[in-house]
């Protein structure tokens, strides 16, 4: 109690400076989570497809998923000159269906359990895949967790999905590898790093595409078929009221700018968004410029130009008002282009023809941040917290040290031993170095005229900087950090030998001027002058600048360690962690090299004690 | 006993000293002379860069030597490191590996001199010395010392002839030097306004406005100053990759690794000087009546400024060498000297890398200066820059 008490405002500063932690990780993460919120490339990506058939036992009124939406009636790319018109809830037919509305291709086959494998003709990574249980469509679709999976985690959560958990291709047993709970999923042995886990969220997700595997939430009561040619029920792109027609509207907004499943169709005829490029060099000179085709829309440098104002056309022959920059891109889609992605606006090059009618089979758009819906989901998912909370890196610290074997060099025991030998090593050698240097000083006063302003400014040299150039220089006679500990010994000196100095010629100096006379009346020797006056004069100051020439040699040897590549001591275990993302365990080695610091310090004091014991610390 | 008593008078050493040759200067010219009749002379084009006017050096050096006055110390001073920068530029000139005759000259010039850097310290000035000179000859030994090193240094690469790629001599850097000379500018621009003198700033005041509440809080000094000496052995190597992430990899993460450097030893110091203040003047101003406002800006504050620079003395090197490292260890946009430093170290100019930490350590020694100066100027009062009693 009585420690509790001594120590009780360490104890509560410590304490505050924890809690601190907390709003310090949201003030630096947040920022980043907005940032990755706000950042469409991070987000996921949906295909909107054409609506296929819901059901297959109607026969002059079709179900449709939305079908409130509206849309065309289409089979495979073309559209049905069928005459229907669209309801509330269905397609009415004005007359009986002149073909099947659904060729049924083969059955899927039942591997084991609920895992169907799909025939040849079909592919599961296909977006328009139409799977029918009996006459019933079944919906496919996964959910990836949304947690990344980092090698250490266990529980993930998907949201909106409560099917089977598919990891890296496999389905998982319920039960055995994994429990669930809700929304979350609590696995036995964690995915390792990088994989991909997923979880079905319709009647059925894709487990393999390689492989057409498929595995249904529940157990499928009919027949699992693959349809090969659905009618479906496409959109229809809303034109934007403009003098020329040309400009038309996806439904959804946040068009995937380049989109390889993107379809847009004039009436029968599909329209490419490939672009084209000029058969001439953009050299900064050239003005005018042939494209393949007489007709299409410019961009230069992705921003689009606007004939008649910024280049006149002669067939395919453009002519630029201003000559383009060296290396512009210029681009030319001779079909349509996607002008607008934010609210899905395109422009046709062509007006189409005032009967026929724009439409879409499939389309990708960014459908959510794929960290989350909120700031905070998407904080949470952070791959890396600048600053984690407290407790994450409380939590880490059990994994951490039992992360290798003890038996394994790179065990953080063995790590800090290493570290503290080298310290341990530097502070020899620079103590060493500064006491010699120390004591001719005292002895022969030239020589401190004419080289204590050096000693002040070597320390302005960065010798960090030329770790490189001393590993190569000692290279050449052998020496290596693998096999030595000199390299790192010699640049933990160089910091550390300057306190040394500069304290121990104080001490040294620091003498009674009476004592002397007293030593120098009873005709004592120089040793026992040194021995009895000026070494007890020296200790204190010697002891202090040893405790600064410690710290000194930690940081000095920490930074010799990250230059190595010997997998030894914690300056390498601190750049590795860095290097790998791990925040929290950047943090631990932080702390172990404080403590590392503060205990090497304390255990000078102790020596201090021992030494001197007639000096109070 | 009046003459006696004369001939002891301390003031009549130099008259001693008068006689006494420079033994080392002397040894030092004759080892240069052996090496006059080496084989390195024989070389033609070193003939006549080196011969005659070597022959004459090493002469007069022998004679200044044995005449031995404080002022043939002086002159030997800067006729021996002559002497050696002739050796080593005429050997660089051929480019070939030295000779024995080459390693006498140069180490024999060398010892020449470093004899008369020995002497010019040894003598003590009589007390009707002026001020203008007294402070030259204090300048002279400390100004030939880093003529000497480098001679050395060259010496030694030209000598050995080291290859540029593994160990540049100080010609080659002082080459690139010269021909990358604004692009070292630019990234010091990049190191020292942006990164260093901005953390800094920062660090000062956030340090000091710490360091008063922890001064008056008794509470504080009690929690915060243990904990403040184990934060500062947080080793920066693994803080700056940490305020990388939190600050992003451009200037802004740097200058926080500087902040940091600076808040400590501030903190530390500013807090010692404000607390560690004479009792005996305390109870004076207490005696005086004085408010709590008039002792922290007539004691305290003065009292504690000799701490602060202190502090930051050593945080302005400290905190060049940190930025240094954090440019190492945040690889951002190719800017800054330590970024120069790494990227050229990576593909072996290291030519480059020792051009850049010459301007890094020139610029971090005049920072130094720079705040030495203002406390001279500032506290010029304290103890410390008193004159000692002759």
């Amino acid at each position: 109690m009585l420690w509790v008490r001594r120590h009780l405002p360490v104890i509560l500063v410590l304490l505050a400076l924890v809690l601190l932690g907390y709003p310090l990780a949201l003030l630096f993460g947040l920022p980043l989570a907005v940032r990755d919120m706000n950042d469409l490339r991070k987000w996921e990506h949906r295909v909107i497809t054409a609506r296929p058939l819901l059901s297959l036992d109607t026969v002059r009124q079709l179900q449709f998923p939305d079908a409130a939406k509206g849309g065309l009636l289409v089979k495979g790319d073309a559209p049905l000159d069928w005459q229907y018109r669209v309801t509330e809830d269905a397609v009415v037919l004005q007359h009986d269906p002149p073909t099947p509305l659904v060729d049924l291709g083969d059955a899927a086959s039942g591997v084991a359990g609920d895992l169907y494998r799909l025939p040849a003709s079909a592919d599961a990574a296909d977006p328009t895949l139409a799977v029918y249980l009996g006459d019933r469509l079944a919906l496919g679709g996964t959910v990836a967790a949304r947690e990344v999976p980092e090698g250490e985690r266990l529980t993930f959560s998907f949201p909106g999905a409560n099917g089977p958990v598919i990891v890296d291709g496999e389905v998982l047993n319920e039960g055995e590898a994994y429990e669930d709970l809700g929304e979350r999923v609590r696995f036995e042995t964690a995915p390792r790093f990088g994989s991909d886990v997923r979880r079905v969220s319709g009647d059925y997700g894709v487990v393999n595409a390689a492989e057409n595997l498929i595995v249904f939430s529940e157990a499928p009561g009919a027949q699992v078929w693959v349809a090969s040619n659905v009618v479906r029920l496409a959109e229809v792109l809303e034109p934007v009221s403009d003098s020329q027609g040309r400009r038309f509207r996806f439904a959804a907004e946040r068009v995937v700018e380049t989109d390889g499943e993107r379809q847009v169709f004039v009436g029968e005829t599909a329209l490419s968004d490939d672009d084209e490029r000029p058969a001439e060099r953009v050299d900064g000179v050239r003005q005018e410029f042939t494209f393949d085709s007489p007709q299409g829309i410019v961009t230069a440098d992705g921003v689009r130009q606007i004939e008649g104002q910024e280049y006149e056309r002669e067939g395919n022959l453009v002519r630029f008002a201003q000559v383009p920059a060296r290396n512009a891109r210029l681009r030319q889609y001779p079909n349509y282009y996607l002008t607008n992605p934010a609210i899905g606006e395109i422009e046709l090059a062509l007006a189409p023809e005032p009967d026929s009618t724009v439409w879409t089979s499939r389309y990708s758009v960014y459908s959510r941040p794929s960290c989350g819906s909120t700031t905070m989901e998407c904080f949470f998912a952070l791959p890396q917290h600048p600053v984690p909370f407290p407790h994450w890196i409380a939590q880490r610290i059990g994994p951490f040290f039992d992360k290798y074997p003890l038996t394994d060099e790179r065990n953080v025991v063995w790590a800090t031993l290493y570290t503290t030998l080298g310290t341990v090593t530097a502070l020899a050698l620079g103590s060493a170095v500064g006491i010699v240097l120390a004591y001719l000083f005292v002895l022969l006063r030239p020589l401190e005229q004419a080289l204590l302003p050096w000693v002040v400014a070597s320390q302005t040299v960065p010798i960090i900087a030329l770790v490189p150039v001393l590993l190569l220089v000692l290279g050449n006679f052998g020496i290596t950090i693998q096999t030595s500990l000199l390299p790192t010994a010699i640049i933990g000196a160089y910091i550390a030998f300057f306190p040394m100095v500069v304290g121990t010629v104080k001490g040294l100096r620091s003498v009674d001027p009476l004592a002397l006379d007293l030593m120098r009346s009873y005709a004592a020797t120089p040793l026992q002058v040194f021995a009895k006056v000026r070494f007890p004069a020296a200790v204190p100051f010697f002891f202090t600048s040893l405790k600064l020439a410690t710290a000194a040699a930690l940081v000095g040897a920490l930074v010799a360690e990250t230059e190595s590549n010997n997998r030894r001591g914690l300056g390498y275990q601190i750049l590795g962690q860095v290097q790998s993302g791990n925040v929290a365990d950047v943090w631990i080695l932080l702390i172990i090299s404080a403590l590392l610091g503060v205990g090497l310090v304390a255990l000078i004091g102790g020596l201090q004690r021992l030494i001197a014991p007639w000096e109070r610390v | 006993m009046k003459p006696a008593l004369a001939a002891k008078n301390p003031a009549a050493a130099p008259t001693r000293l008068r006689i006494k040759p420079l033994y080392a200067s002397g040894i030092g010219a004759l080892v240069a002379l052996l090496g006059l009749l080496g084989p390195f002379t024989v070389q033609e084009s070193a003939v006549d860069t080196l011969g005659p006017l070597g022959l004459a050096i090493v002469v007069t050096s022998l004679l200044l030597a044995v005449i031995g006055r404080d002022w043939a110390a002086v002159a030997l001073l800067p006729l021996g490191l002559l002497g050696a920068f002739q050796t080593v530029s005429a050997l660089w000139l051929l480019r070939i590996p030295g000779d024995w005759g080459y390693w006498a000259l140069l180490w024999g010039f060398l010892v020449a001199s470093l004899g008369g850097v020995w002497r010019v310290s040894l003598v003590e000035l009589p007390p009707e010395t002026g001020k203008a000179e007294r402070t030259l000859r204090g300048l002279l030994p400390p100004a030939a010392i880093p003529f000497a090193l480098l001679l050395t240094w060259q010496g030694l690469v030209s000598g050995y002839t080291v290859p540029k790629g593994i160990f540049p001599g100080v010609l080659d850097v002082w080459t690139q030097l010269t021909v990358s000379f604004r692009v070292l500018l630019a990234d010091s621009y990049v190191t020292f306004v942006k990164e260093v003198l901005f953390g800094f700033t920062l660090g000062l005041i956030g340090g000091f406005t710490a360091a008063i509440a922890i001064a008056f809080s008794p509470f504080l000094q009690r929690g915060f100053l243990p904990l403040a000496a184990a934060f500062g052995a947080v080793p920066i190597v693994g803080l700056a990759p940490v305020l990388g992430r939190a600050f992003g990899v451009n200037w802004e993460s740097k200058a926080a690794v500087v902040v940091i450097v600076t808040f400590f030893p501030v903190v530390l110091n500013t807090v010692q000087g404000l607390v560690n203040v004479d009792p005996l003047k305390l109870e004076l101003l207490r005696a005086y009546a004085a408010k709590p406002r008039e002792v922290f800006f007539k004691l305290r504050l003065p009292n504690s400024l000799p701490y602060l620079f202190n502090a930051l003395k050593l945080a302005a090197v400290i905190s060049v060498v940190s930025v240094i490292v954090a440019e190492f260890l945040i690889p951002g946009p190719p800017e800054g000297l330590g970024q120069r430093i790494s990227l050229s170290a990576r593909r072996g100019a290291f030519d480059v890398v020792f051009a850049a930490i010459a301007v890094t350590s020139i610029i971090s020694f005049a920072f130094y200066s720079l705040l030495s100066l203002v406390e001279r100027w500032l506290t010029g009062w304290h103890p410390s820059f008193r004159e000692e009693p002759r």
